[in-house]
């Protein structure tokens, strides 16, 4: 097998880079070498890169991906053709550049977006070249086959769109949802920034297998967002134990202790740090003796101090599952862990835990976790 | 007959005294019903749970950890009573969701 372009770069480095990208996803051990075979002849995928109202961290973070530069074996593979940020060409020439392709491509051409959509005033808080953002990421959509939202910016809003969101700031789902641009495949990989390896991984397997990998509910790669920084998390263990830090120079803090106590997020943000890592795989914030601050999150900004405790989110999960967990959090300590057994009817348990007429429950539990935990029984308990 | 009823009396009423300060049961994991979950009573809860964790494998991943004996008998008695039961309950973290 040849790599694409050897005389650019190794063999070596491109079996590296296929190797890394497919256990990123997850792939079994054959696929490195089916991955390699697939890319080396595909010709390179189109790709325009579009930066909205963003900060360039996303694109520093590919950038500034590990030895053996991951951004230029990633370019090996795509035809990035308009990047605002990367480009060589300015002005005249770069639009000009972006419109042959689009052309030239049309219904075959990857997006790439980072940075959220302006849609107060007309678009008017973010144009470029006179256009509007809306109407070039339209346009763009129009002949894209498939957009990769990078970046909590893109997928959710993200910063400009937390509250009071004077730009009326989208990510791409919701104005695909809204309407307001067409609709085609999407892949969010939300992240502040996102891991860069999970971007060109993600590249990787589109130009491999012609198709996005698999996605959860909220358009994230299930091989790189399917679990919380919580289920991975080095610390886990001292969770478990009940060893929490209380401040960042206490005792607990040194010895590594958990930090949800000071406001990590880890517990409800998915996200491919703990297994990936950050700086070439050397540590993550948390490892680092920072809390996760839920960055690749939805209402990142909006859900509250970065120190205080996470609280319960949806993250996706139904209900009932939430009603799970508190049955399992909190009831199984005096009543029977198996549920069918509890006496009490569904219907009846959030009266009874409302009127505070039966004892031992003087803890309270909002509406929210009452209509969960009554959703749960009444699944284990028709 | 009356002599039989005092009798009577007096064999119950240390048991009566001493119902009198044994508070009523407030977890089906007090097996002795003596009111205290002892260490004995909640390590055969824990190992209950623990393997129902395992056996339902990924199902319940993520699912709130078991706390600790020493996380919940908070005066060091060795044995969990009631009040401190529901102390421990309200200011647990409250653990993941999904």
């Amino acid at each position: 097998m040849a790599a694409p372009h050897a005389t650019r770069l190794s063999r070596r480095a491109f079996l590296k880079f296929c190797a890394q990208a497919a256990a990123l996803l997850a792939l079994p051990p054959g696929a490195a070498r089916l991955m390699a075979a697939a890319v080396a002849r595909t010709p390179r995928l189109p790709l325009v890169w579009l930066s909205f109202q963003e900060c360039t961290g996303c694109t520093e973070a590919l950038t500034r991906s590990e030895a053996p530069s991951m951004e230029r074996l990633l370019f090996e593979i795509i035809s990035l053709d308009y990047h605002h940020t990367l480009q060589a060409a300015a002005g005249a020439a770069a639009e000009q550049a972006r419109e042959r392709t689009l052309k030239e491509h049309a219904g075959r051409l990857l997006l790439v977006v980072d940075g959220s959509v302006p849609t107060a005033l007309g678009g008017a808080c973010s144009t470029s070249a006179g256009e509007s953002n809306l109407s070039l990421l339209g346009r763009c959509l129009e002949a894209a086959e498939a957009v990769v939202a990078v970046g909590t910016c893109a997928a959710f809003g993200g910063l400009p769109a937390a509250a009071p969101n004077p730009t009326g700031a989208m990510g791409v789902a919701e104005l695909m949802a809204q309407g307001k641009v067409p609709l085609r495949p999407l892949v969010n990989l939300p992240g502040c920034p996102p891991v860069p390896e999970v971007i060109s991984a993600v590249l990787t397997y589109r130009v491999a297998f012609g198709h996005l990998p698999d996605l959860d509910e909220r358009a994230r790669p299930l091989a790189l967002y399917g679990e919380t920084m919580h289920e991975r998390c080095s610390r886990r263990g001292h969770y478990e134990a009940g060893r929490f830090a209380k401040q960042f120079d206490d005792d607990g803090a040194r010895a590594g202790w958990c930090l949800y106590e000071l406001g990590c997020k880890g517990i409800t943000t998915y996200n491919a740090c703990a297994t990936r890592k950050w700086n070439g795989g050397t540590s993550t914030p948390i490892e680092s003796g920072h809390p996760c601050l839920g960055c690749a999150e939805p209402g990142f900004w909006d859900h509250g101090s970065f120190y205080a405790k996470a609280v319960h989110t949806n993250n996706g999960a139904t209900r009932a599952e939430q009603g799970r967990a508190l049955y399992e959090g909190n009831c199984v300590y005096c009543h029977d862990t198996d549920p069918t057994r509890l006496r009490a009817l569904p219907d009846q348990v959030a009266k009874l835990l409302r009127g505070n007429s039966i004892r031992s429950h003087r803890f309270q539990l909002g509406d929210d976790e009452l209509a969960a935990l009554t959703d749960y029984l009444k699944e284990v308990k028709p | 007959m009356t002599a039989r009823l005092i009798a009577l009396l007096l064999l119950a009423l240390p048991a009566i005294v001493i119902a009198a300060d044994t508070p009523p049961p407030f977890s089906v994991h007090d097996t002795d019903g003596d009111g205290y979950i002892s260490r004995a009573e909640f390590d055969a809860f824990r190992a209950r749970r623990q393997a129902e964790r395992a056996a339902a494998g990924r199902q319940l991943r993520n699912a709130p950890r078991v706390l600790n004996f020493d996380e919940i008998d908070s005066d060091r008695d060795g044995r969990i009573s009631e009040t401190e039961m529901i102390e421990a309950l309200q200011h647990q973290p409250r653990g993941p969701q999904r």
